[in-house]
């Protein structure tokens, strides 16, 4: 069926977006160049999420060191805690297909799993740059600055990894929230009055209108015998009221 | 529409059909009536409504619930004749749109009222355990339900005599069921039924039929939702992007020729997605 195509679809979507949150984990996060107006490279930093803020410059050169910024931006745990649930939500998207769920209570737990992660993307992607990037004075998303007086160039820009977790939030988003809302749904209907049945079972009726149908065939009727007259018409159409009252 | 007023409107259409010969109509109202009946019976059994748009059958959909409930507790809701005289009534009517002979309509009412007298429980209903006890005579395993069980520190000890009682009893129902439907045999035969299941785990007593969730009626309606969650995601991504970076703003103004093109580009981007999120999903769907 259509519906379970576009299903499937979402899914491989939010596949593909857990393995790109994995990626994103050991690319660079974060990055600001320094360059003086001969277009030299000075000072360069880069940030990971498990070495820090890493350099591809020699230690010796005083400007970069002057210029690294505060030393770790988000707590090592998140990451640890980040890669628990990427693995968790895989499990969860390869082996609890929500399709064939047959005891809605032990996908439960699968809800949340899906749910935490977003939030966690959310949190490295939306708050991350709040409380870490812009208090540091380094630019979100990109900006390059000339500096005429000290006579340097300088680049901040987000780096591979944040735009993979950028690209990655869109992709898990829906299936993880249709994830919960069904389950959270589905539980809480287990609950349900009996007059939401009734209104589903009336919902789901074919509408019927015999009296319709038996003023139709009655004209036809009178037709057959002769062409009645508009009054005649009329007259037929009362006596279909008459007798639905 | 009560059944009373009902039968006396089709005997009118009737009397009045074979008058002008159409016979069609009739064949079309036997229809629409047998596919309103099986249909309440499915939903009433939890089972989602006949799939009209995909071209789904009345008989293929007698015989989808017929296989769940089989597959459960080994009891068809629907007799194998009906189905059988209902594919054929069918095929033709679909081929012959909607012509066919005056016989296969007589079987269509046949069938119709006897799927009127077909007494399903709804499955949607919590079970009165202690009614259900009483009036079925189950007072022996009344020490698995939920009340009783908490007063019994040690069930386990009972558990194979209980089982095999249970599965006695059980089987016993079955095979009435399979002579005639009744509602409260029922509704019996499934609690039994969560009850065996239930000696191993905690359960909270309710009727439960095992069925993919993708059968579900709800579950079926709520799959065009995905799409809005979807418009959701980047309509967060991109407002949050903007508040980010004019929360940036707010503390750097001195370098904000380059940042507001970023704001803009963001807000406009969240500003399409909401009106079109609005349009398409807000209204009715959601």
């Amino acid at each position: 069926m259509m519906e379970q195509n576009i299903m499937n679809r979402f899914r491989i979507m939010y596949l593909v977006g857990l393995i790109l949150l994995f990626i994103s984990i050991f690319l660079e996060w974060y990055s600001f160049q320094m360059y003086n107006f001969e277009n030299t490279l000075v000072a360069s930093w880069s940030y990971y999420f498990f070495i820090g803020w890493y350099t591809p410059l020699s230690s010796d050169i005083p400007v970069n060191i002057f210029m690294k910024p505060e030393s770790s931006i988000i707590p090592f745990i998140l990451h640890v805690i980040l890669i628990g649930f990427i693995l968790a939500a895989g499990y969860v998207i390869l082996f609890k297909n929500i399709d064939t769920a047959k005891n809605i209570h032990t996908y439960n737990k699968c809800a949340y799993i899906n749910l935490f992660l977003v939030l966690l993307i959310g949190f490295y992607v939306i708050v991350c740059p709040i409380i870490y990037l812009a208090p540091n004075e380094l630019y979100f998303p990109f900006l390059s600055i000339r500096d005429y007086d000290l006579e340097y160039f300088y680049v901040y820009s987000l780096g591979s990894g944040y735009i993979l977790q950028l690209i990655s939030f869109p992709l898990t988003f829906p299936y993880s929230i249709f994830y919960y809302k069904t389950i959270n749904s589905f539980i809480q209907q287990e609950r349900a009055p009996e007059k939401l049945i009734e209104q589903k079972i009336q919902n789901s009726q074919e509408f019927l209108d015999l009296d319709k149908y038996i003023a139709e065939e009655e004209l036809q009727q009178q037709k057959n015998i002769s062409i009645p007259k508009d009054n005649e018409i009329n007259k037929i159409l009362t006596t279909s009221i008459e007798r639905r009252k | 529409m009560s059944y009373q007023v009902l039968d006396t409107k089709l005997k009118s259409l009737i009397h009045v059909c074979k008058e002008t010969g159409n016979h069609k109509k009739i064949a079309v109202v036997s229809f629409i009536l047998t596919s309103n009946r099986i249909n309440e019976i499915g939903l009433n059994l939890g089972v989602r409504p006949r799939n009209k748009d995909s071209g789904e059958k009345i008989f293929e959909y007698m015989e989808y619930i017929n296989e769940i409930f089989v597959e459960n507790i080994n009891v068809p809701i629907f007799q194998a004749s009906h189905i059988e005289m209902l594919r054929q009534s069918e095929i033709l009517f679909l081929k012959n749109k909607g012509f066919i002979p005056l016989e296969y309509i007589k079987n269509m009412f046949s069938i119709y009222y006897e799927l009127r007298k077909l007494e399903v429980p709804n499955l949607y209903k919590s079970i009165d355990h202690e009614t259900l006890i009483h009036s079925s005579k189950l007072g022996a395993f009344s020490m698995l339900s939920v009340g009783a069980r908490r007063k019994k520190n040690d069930p386990d000890a009972f558990k194979p005599l209980i089982l095999q009682k249970i599965t006695e009893k059980e089987a016993f129902l079955k095979k009435n069921l399979q002579d005639d439907l009744n509602s409260q045999n029922f509704e019996t035969v499934i609690y039994l039924h969560t009850l065996k299941k239930s000696l191993g785990h905690e359960k909270n007593g309710k009727i439960t039929i095992q069925g993919a969730l993708k059968d579900n009626i709800n579950y079926q309606r709520s799959l065009n939702l995905i799409f809005g969650y979807f418009i959701l995601g980047l309509i967060i991504l991109f407002t949050s992007l903007g508040i980010i970076i004019l929360f940036e703003l707010s503390f750097i103004t001195i370098h904000a020729i380059g940042l507001n093109s970023w704001v803009i580009i963001f807000f406009a981007c969240g500003s399409i997605l909401i009106y079109f999120y609005i349009k398409q999903f807000r209204k009715g769907r959601f």
